[in-house]
């Protein structure tokens, strides 16, 4: 699939209203209690930018607040190079993480680490962030390290899935279980795993997993049943679905 | 023995509240004052930690206490920071909050199938925050849920949520300490219910769901369990029809068909960043060896290991802890923790083998395998003890704890919850527990064992009993002591007489106040109506002094007539009859009567100094006077009743 239309896809279905639409719902419909919201889903923060300006900053071993993790991911995406892609091809690196570094590495001021996936060119940033003064205190980035996938990571990889040819097993199963076809994303639930074979292992066509990015998928009914999906793993750097041979090893 | 400068801190702050101090004082009378914690010198207590709102601090119904930082990393999931421990009854340098870890968190979970052909790293592959957090619901947390401010990146969009994602509440944990001396009675007894700080969050990494749980005791111990439900991976893709690889599953069908649910590994690694006090700390292995001629001999070595180390196929008697040599007890000891790892380990994988690996606190290392810390990229606890090159000053453990779930039917959807755990554990972290009763804070060292209470104890009140009855103003009473639990010495007890608590003082013989003491105390015009109590002191040499006061005696006053608040004024008759007796002697009526028809009881006939009374019948009554030999005045009182007021009137009576 082209990488404009993944792009559409994701965003038709990931913003509803500019509500999110959860990859996995908890709970749907528990109460909450204690203070904070009645809602346990995700919404867009604001207007969904990124603040420019530093927002109020919390005690150093305090929790991100969504203002100070925004300015910070802000902070760390314009110090990566202009060249960087996300998983929807957009000008900008996919955003995996962003918190507090280790404790030592806080030398008792307000930093955050993000860590940031570039399509571009298949490498790992991490930055280490000084809010207070907004600078950059370090910046590494290497090959070879696949964090959990984000969400709009997961969302495209399952959109892959959806449309790979052959299919994979889960989306027959759907429709033997449910009566109707899988034609959309929001019709299951997933959660995303990185995927790397073992030392050594896998095909040619899943040997590079690890070096580029791909993701295993754990897909559900609404009911929640689990359908079947070790036949297969998502490259989301090369957009590519790659199909296990009838009793091959995922690992090793 | 107890310390003779708390004993004497004691009394003065006791004695502050009383008149009398001076005269007390003077002989050997020591009473007992506030807690031997508020008396004693504080120790260097920690700094508060600095986390905002994601600071709890609670103290447990049996005094201890704990704080700390708490948040949800996207990844991690629920980490603990700046651990710090409040003893209950700690002294000296034992009191106020001890810095104990650094931080706490799962840095690796993972999980192969036993058919080898599925293998997921939870944390480093899907992790424990963002979406995969779980809602805290009241089915979920019956304490308090804490709110918890998550963001990430969707495509150019930045969302958020606060849900309630952190469960915090207070748990019983059974019998927390017992002992027994006295064989036939349960009077030397000493023993508690326990209480723990729970920590937990909830997560959702595909069909397992996990409680990521701290446990907090009042004894300092803390216990890290991995929780593990959900539900049972799916038939597809993980029943074989190999029994070698799991269990039968579900209703007996075809033996070869896919029904064996997959046997699996939970093999968590956690993260531990030891910070016991400040300053380098080290660790210390204990090894043990049998005495092959003398079975029963076992020799016992301590080693301190000053590299980091992997602790491969340890023996079963050995254990390590974490000790900080500079930070010292109250009794002098150096602090430490000891890891009681009592988890199975996978022995098939060189990452989960080892119990307990060692390394130095470096920030890069973040994970236990599949490192995602750019520092350290992929990396592994095998690597990190491999480059270490400084010695061992800064540990961090790295806690493999394991488990081997071999599917049960009862691991059917909603699974059963089932634990893998390990704890730390407090080694001379204060001089006595952390609970320790005022019975035995004398029982350290070389008296352990030594019966009998090291500080007075009242069991029952001491009561005061009257020398007759009804009480006034004259009336000896007498009190005895109460009932004091078996000290380590014989006690002497004092008496200090109180009215409306306060001391009661008298003009002694030289003419100066003192206070009523003794066992004894006789009444006066001014204890009547008032609240007498008796406070006893009880004392020993060596014993920590303590004060028992008896419930309230009262000498009531006088008893009022019976009044009727809506008693009225009735009216009083009096009349010389027309016709006197036989003998001529004039007769006199009396009627009282009014509202309430006639008056009760009697009425009182005053003539000439002279008193006589008569009893009135419905209200009424008919009384023969002298003859007069000249004018004479009746005065007739009626002293009143329950109905009606009193009332006198007056007649003359003539020749």
């Amino acid at each position: 699939m082209p990488r404009h239309l993944l792009a559409s896809a994701v965003a038709a279905v990931v913003l509803v209203a500019g509500s999110l639409f959860l990859l996995w719902t908890p709970s749907p419909g528990a109460p909450a209690h204690g203070s904070a919201s009645s809602s346990d889903e995700f919404e867009v923060a604001g207007d969904g930018t990124l603040p420019e300006k530093r927002p109020p900053l919390r005690e150093q071993g305090a929790p991100l607040s969504t203002a100070e993790r925004g300015y910070a991911i802000g902070l760390a995406l314009a110090s990566l190079p202009d060249s960087g892609r996300d998983v929807l091809d957009e000008a900008r690196a996919e955003v995996l993480a962003a918190d507090l570094p280790a404790v030592d590495l806080r030398d008792g001021r307000r930093r955050v680490q993000v860590t940031a996936y570039d399509y571009d060119d298949d490498r790992l940033h991490q930055i280490l962030l000084d809010l207070p003064t907004g600078r950059v205190i370090s910046e590494e980035a290497l090959t070879g390290v696949q964090p959990p996938p984000s969400t709009a990571e997961t969302q495209v990889a399952l959109d892959l899935a959806l449309t790979a040819m052959p299919a994979p097993a889960f989306v027959d199963q759907f429709r033997q279980l449910t009566g109707a076809p899988l034609l959309a994303a929001d019709e299951v639930r997933v959660i995303g795993a990185a995927w790397a074979p073992e030392d050594g292992g896998g095909s040619s066509a899943t040997r590079t997993c690890g070096t580029e990015r791909c993701v295993q998928l754990l897909v559900a009914l609404p009911s929640g049943q689990y359908l079947s999906t070790d036949d297969f793993v998502v490259n989301l750097s090369r957009r590519a679905v790659t199909l296990f041979p009838p009793g091959g090893h995922r690992h090793g | 023995m107890a310390d003779p400068r708390h004993r004497s801190l004691l009394t003065a702050a006791a004695c502050s509240v009383l008149l009398v101090c001076a005269t007390l004082l003077s002989g050997t009378t020591t009473l007992a004052g506030p807690s031997r914690a508020a008396a004693a010198a504080p120790g260097a207590s920690a700094e508060e930690p600095a986390c905002g709102p994601a600071l709890v601090t609670r103290t447990l119904s049996t005094g201890s206490a704990w704080r700390m930082c708490t948040r949800i990393h996207p990844f991690k999931g629920l980490v603990l920071e700046d651990v710090q421990f409040r003893s209950a009854t700690g002294t000296g340098d034992d009191q106020g909050w001890l810095r104990v870890i650094g931080s706490l968190y799962l840095a690796q979970l993972n999980v192969p199938y036993d058919t080898g052909t599925d293998v997921f790293d939870d944390i480093t592959g899907i992790g424990f925050g963002n979406d995969r957090l779980l809602t805290q619901t009241p089915e979920t947390c019956d304490g308090d849920a804490l709110p918890v401010e998550q963001s990430f990146m969707v495509g150019s969009k930045l969302v958020e949520r606060t849900i309630p994602g952190i469960c915090v509440r207070e748990a019983e944990t059974g019998l927390a300490w017992h002992s027994q001396e006295g064989w036939a009675t349960t009077s030397d007894r000493y023993a508690q219910q326990g209480r723990a700080l729970e920590v937990s969050s909830l997560s959702k990494a595909g069909w397992y769901e996990y409680q990521q749980k701290v446990t907090l005791t009042d004894q300092g111990t803390i216990t890290v369990g991995l929780g593990a439900a959900g539900d049972l991976a799916p038939s597809e893709g993980f029943f074989r029809t190999d029994p070698a690889f799991g269990w039968p599953i579900g209703p007996n069908e075809d033996e070869d068909s896919d029904r064996h649910a997959g046997s699996h590994w939970h093999n968590a690694i956690y993260r531990v960043d030891f910070a016991i006090g400040s300053g380098d700390q080290q660790v210390e292995e204990w090894d043990y060896e049998g005495d092959p001629a003398f079975p029963t001999r076992v020799r016992g070595e301590g080693t301190i290991r000053d590299e980091a180390f992997i602790a491969e196929d340890p023996p079963a008697t050995t254990w390590w802890r974490v000790v900080n040599p500079t930070a010292l007890n109250a009794d002098g000891h150096p602090r430490s923790y000891e890891i009681v790892n009592d988890a199975i380990q996978n022995p098939y994988l060189p990452l989960t083998r080892p119990p307990l690996s060692f390394t130095n606190d470096h920030p890069c290392q973040e994970y236990a395998s599949s490192n995602l810390n750019a520092g350290c990229p992929g990396q592994s606890v095998l690597d990190y003890v491999a480059s270490e090159t400084k010695p061992l000053t800064e540990p961090v453990a790295w806690v493999s704890v394991g488990y081997h779930h071999i599917p049960r039917d009862e691991d059917q959807s909603p699974m059963p919850v089932h634990w893998q755990s390990f704890s730390l554990a407090p080694r001379d972290l204060l001089a006595q527990q952390a609970l320790t009763p005022a019975e035995r804070t004398c029982d350290n060292g070389l008296t352990t064992g030594a019966g009998g209470s090291c500080a007075a104890i009242n069991v029952a009140a001491p009561a005061i009993a009257a020398g007759n009855s009804p009480p006034g103003a004259g009336t000896l009473l007498t009190a005895d002591s109460g009932t004091w639990r078996r000290a380590r010495e014989l006690l002497a007890y004092e008496w200090l007489w109180l009215r409306d608590g306060e001391p009661i003082l008298a003009t002694g013989d030289d003419g100066l106040p003192s206070a009523a003491t003794g066992e004894t105390y006789r009444l006066t015009d001014a204890d009547i109506g008032r609240q007498i109590t008796v406070r006893v002191t009880a004392s020993a040499t060596g014993v920590t002094p303590g004060i028992a006061t008896s419930a309230p005696f009262v000498a009531p006053l006088p008893t009022p007539p019976v009044t009727n608040p809506a008693r009225t004024a009735p009216e009083l008759k009096l009349k010389i009859l027309k016709k006197g007796d036989r003998r001529g002697r004039p007769r006199l009526r009396i009627v009282v009567r009014g509202d309430q028809g006639g008056g009760a009881g009697v009425v009182t006939i005053q003539r000439r100094g002279k008193v006589v009374t008569a009893a009135l019948s419905d209200g009424r009554v008919t009384v023969r006077l002298p003859r007069p030999g000249k004018r004479y005045r009746v005065t007739v009182s009626y002293p009143g009743d329950q109905w009606y007021l009193a009332a006198t009137a007056t007649i003359r009576v003539r020749r």
